[in-house]
């Protein structure tokens, strides 16, 4: 069933991907003088790249961050989405909120607010213990490579809890009550039925967390640049931006070919999972909405778990960034803090700079959650409901713009649209350049939600449809649509958060002509005004508190719509 | 309807997300021959787009040039200015966008800081409107002009830093009882490069130091990151982009300072060019040529904490010759990098050191 309305604009995201990939293969075997090409490189940047004495460092320091941000980032996400989803934890909707309000601080900010908190010098969670005991070496410092994916795994573990949330809430609950009935343990529940069936939306969503690690930048940034702990993220951004001559996109470029290479891996591991997936289809049509676990004596733990996350990842950065906006200039956090505050540097916000970033960002906020989401599902059906030979090319192309990191492609994007496109297409500088990179970056995303709420509606409800007279767009329309609502409102907000806070495709896309929103606070974090950029951070993360109201006011009903369609038909 | 609707809305938010800057080409806009022709074609250019971090007062520094601009020549200029997080980065940005024949996304490079960006603006003669205008300003054929003049200096603490250990030399920053208490540059080799010159520390002197100093790095900042000494994360922070940070942190009262290595000290400038391609030239030659008056360099001190220690009543020039009572050697290196080819690569031995991995 691949129409042409599916696979026109399918192919032609699959085009836009390959032809950014493939500019950024090109600039690998190009040689590059004073920022530009001028001729045919051969593997020269590739010499380069693997000649720097910092390589082998660099590799094991992301690898180690990686996995350390993928464990702590599971090891939170994972219950925290069991418990706002299977559990009958009173005012477990909370839960969400919790993990949306998280997404709506920026990355860099809660990386700032860790290194004022556990800084080895300044820190307080360092301080107070070493004067307390005399420690001659701060106890937790967080700027080394362990602190810096501990951090990372914070930021993480919201999106961990995106991907992995509908699948838990979507799940048949026939083989768990068979379960049950057979006298299975709700541990042996969890372990032999639960867990097998959301595995491949968890070995998805472990993909996708471990490459979002290895290409993060705002954390290794922020915490790491600074005490000169890199990543490839940041070992690329030194390169990219040097200070003592123009950028080398060639040995860039060539890091970005490595990256793609490893993506094409990934993506191979992936689509064999995504072979075997048929066989975990979990709505069937028939009843589907899953029994909730009884916490029983466990529903305080479960809220303290709840707490503490929400404490580390959410309260403490905000409080942190809030005290930095109130504070003429830095200073250790003790008791004489809260003298020298004051509202002067939400005075000396550029508001026009803020404005004109809010009118960006909204057009973004409009435009790419719904061309994500667009352009995701033609894709996904064509992967999933399809039989035609090249739907798991398809699925890899997808894929892959997530495997490169941002940096890359951003870097790509930017010189493709300043020496490629600017007779034909003068994007360059427009907001329309960034919405495409964000457009095309987030696809990978759109298309593993989307992938992972097809694969769970189940053929026969598609082919009793079909036998019932109804065309292609009916029952896409009124089967398909409604059965993925609630991963497709999960994705929608969870993409329109992304647009508010992304900053390192904007980054290198942005110039002064088209500035996002957190563009504005970042720079001005960056520039100097630490404290007006903090200013302009709480007032972003302020105004993002409608959009979490929004959510709790349509998200349930959507919710409540979804399932009371289902039992209609 | 409601379909059709959001379609068309869709499709709007498209067309005015992608709405295309206007080309330009400032190379060939004809240089106007005295101040009242600048004032007169800047006012028919209307708008100045500027983009850079701290530099010149930042936000409230174009604000302020703006209303004493407006108000001294009865124009009604508007400056928009963006903030930028990397100096350097941005100006490399801007070149690609002159290569590529793009408009310039600010009609003005803050520092042209070689002869290679000097290539990329276009020359303008400064003493056409500002009469009397020393020729020893204008650097480049003219392509850049010192609006001001700062002097590279070591912060440190004042909190961290007793004023018995204040060290006065490079060497001092070296003590074991500072290790992992220095900031230095990522990009360093910028201004560390004078270290190089014979008559300083000479490259094999640069190189020893720097090596020695990387022991003692605990961490790297950038220029107007200064909160990071204020707040004792950081003892020292060398070389500084120059002694107006601490100038303007000290007048607002924050436990920081800063002293001057008796190795030699560099006098440094910041010197502005137009990018080949900006958008506004007349109102970019008419704003540099206001920082280049008395007004203009009053604004310059108050905001960003320095002047042009070459211009008559200059307010640097005093705190450079107290320094020399003192003893200190100063270098002038701006435009340096004509007659020494070699500190191009100095630039990059220093920072391939300060920046190895842990």
């Amino acid at each position: 069933m691949a129409r042409p309305f599916v696979v026109i604009p399918a192919l032609v995201a699959a085009a836009a991907i390959l032809a950014l990939l493939g500019f950024v293969i090109v600039l690998s075997f190009s040689r590059m003088q004073d920022g530009v090409i001028a001729g045919f490189a051969g593997f020269g940047n590739f010499a380069v790249l693997l000649g720097d004495p910092n390589l082998p460092r660099i590799v094991s320091n992301t690898l180690v961050f990686a996995a350390i941000a993928l464990a702590v980032s599971f090891l939170l996400g994972v219950p925290l989405a069991w418990l706002a989803e299977r559990s009958d934890l009173p005012g477990r909707s909370l839960i969400w909120t919790v993990m949306l309000a998280s997404l709506v601080l920026p990355g860099f900010l809660v990386g700032m607010g860790w290194l004022l908190l556990a800084h080895p010098r300044i820190g307080v969670l360092n301080t107070v213990p070493m004067n307390a005991f005399h420690l001659a070496s701060a106890p937790l410092p967080v700027n080394n490579i362990f602190g810096m994916g501990l951090v990372e795994g914070l930021v993480l573990t919201s999106l961990t809890f995106v991907l992995i949330a509908p699948s838990l809430r979507t799940m048949d609950p026939a083989l768990e009550e068979a379960a049950r009935m057979s006298g299975a343990s709700s541990r042996s529940l969890l372990w032999n039925v639960t867990l097998p069936l959301v595995l491949p939306a968890l070995v998805a969503a472990a993909m996708y967390v471990a490459i979002v690690a290895v290409g993060a930048f705002d954390i290794p940034a922020v915490i790491g640049l600074g005490s000169r702990v890199y990543t490839f993220s940041t070992f690329m951004y030194v390169h990219a931006y040097p200070a003592d001559g123009f950028p080398d996109y060639g040995a860039i470029a060539a890091g970005g070919a490595v990256m793609i290479v490893l993506a094409l891996g990934m993506t191979v591991i992936y689509s064999q999972v995504l072979r075997r997936a048929r066989s975990f289809a979990v709505i069937t049509g028939k009843a589907y909405r899953p029994r909730l676990t009884e916490l029983g004596r466990w529903k305080a733990a479960a809220w303290a778990f709840v707490a503490l996350y929400a404490c580390g990842a959410l309260i403490l950065p905000f409080l942190l960034t809030l005290i930095y906006a109130l504070l003429p200039f830095a200073e250790p956090l003790d008791a004489g803090v809260f003298a020298h505050m004051s509202l002067a540097n939400f005075a000396q916000v550029p508001w026009n700079l803020v404005l004109t970033g809010a009118i960006h960002t909204g057009e973004l906020v409009i435009v790419v959650p719904l061309a994500v989401l667009g352009l995701s599902f033609a894709i996904s059906w064509i992967v999933v409901r399809t039989v035609v030979p090249w739907r798991y090319v398809l699925d890899g192309i997808a894929f892959m713009p997530h495997a490169v990191p941002g940096i890359l492609f951003g870097i790509g994007a930017s010189l493709a649209a300043l020496f490629v496109l600017q007779k034909i297409l003068p994007i360059y500088g427009t907001v329309f350049l960034i919405g495409l990179v964000y457009t095309i970056g987030w696809l990978s995303f759109g298309t593993r939600i989307v992938n992972s709420s097809l694969i769970q509606v189940h053929s026969d409800l598609i082919e009793a449809g079909a036998v019932s007279g109804a065309r292609t767009g009916a029952v896409m329309r009124d089967i398909v649509l409604p059965l993925v609502r609630p991963a497709a409102v999960g994705a929608w907000i969870y993409i329109v958060l992304l647009c508010v806070r992304e900053l390192t495709l904007a980054a290198f896309v942005s110039t002064p002509k088209n500035l996002t929103l957190p563009m504005v606070a970042w720079f001005l974090w960056n520039n100097g005004s630490i404290h007006t950029g903090a200013a302009v951070a709480v007032i972003v993360a302020i105004a993002l508190v409608p959009l979490l109201f929004l959510y709790l006011q349509f998200g349930p009903r959507s919710d409540a719509m979804f399932g009371s369609a289902v039992s209609e038909r | 309807m409601l379909r059709l609707c959001s379609i068309a809305v869709f499709t709007f938010l498209l067309i005015v997300m992608a709405r295309p800057a206007r080309a330009q080409d400032a190379a060939h806009s004809p240089e106007p021959p005295n101040m009242a022709a600048l004032v007169q074609a800047a006012a028919k250019e209307g708008t100045l787009d500027v983009a850079w971090g701290d530099v010149y007062g930042g936000a409230e520094g174009v604000r302020r040039a703006q209303d004493e601009i407006n108000a001294k020549y009865h124009v009604n200029l508007q400056f928009k200015y963006s903030p930028v997080p990397n100096g350097a980065a941005f100006q490399n940005q801007v070149v690609q966008e002159i290569r590529a024949g793009q408009t310039a996304s600010t009609d003005i490079l803050f520092h042209i800081r070689d002869q290679t960006l000097a290539k990329m603006v276009i020359p303008v003669n400064y003493d056409k409107y500002i009469p009397g205008l020393p020729s020893s300003v204008m650097f480049y054929d003219r392509r850049s002009v010192i609006v001001v003049s700062t002097i590279l200096a070591e912060e440190y603490s004042t909190k961290d830093v007793p004023p018995n250990k204040v060290p006065n030399s490079l060497a001092g920053l070296l003590a074991p009882e500072w290790k992992g208490k220095v900031a230095t540059m990522p990009y360093q080799g910028v201004i560390g490069w004078y270290l190089g010159l014979a008559d300083v520390l000479g490259k094999d002197g640069m190189v020893k130091f720097y090596t020695a100093l990387s022991v003692n790095i605990g961490g790297l900042m950038t220029c107007g990151d200064s909160d990071r000494v204020v707040s004792g994360e950081f003892a020292f922070f060398g070389l500084d982009c120059g002694d107006q940070e601490v100038r303007l942190r000290q007048r607002k009262g924050e436990p920081i300072s800063d002293f001057y290595p008796k190795e030699g000290t560099a006098i440094y400038a910041f010197s502005p060019g137009i990018p080949l391609t900006a958008a506004h030239p007349n109102a970019a030659r008419l704003f540099i040529a206001y920082l280049l008056t008395p007004a203009g360099q009053k604004l310059l001190w108050d905001e960003f904490g320095c002047d042009n220690y070459l211009l008559p009543g200059s307010r640097m020039a005093p705190v450079i010759a107290a320094a020399k009572k003192k003893g200190v050697k100063f270098i002038d290196i701006y435009g340096i990098d004509v007659q020494h080819p070699e500190l191009d690569d100095y630039q990059r031995t220093i920072n391939t050191i300060v920046n190895q991995s842990k």
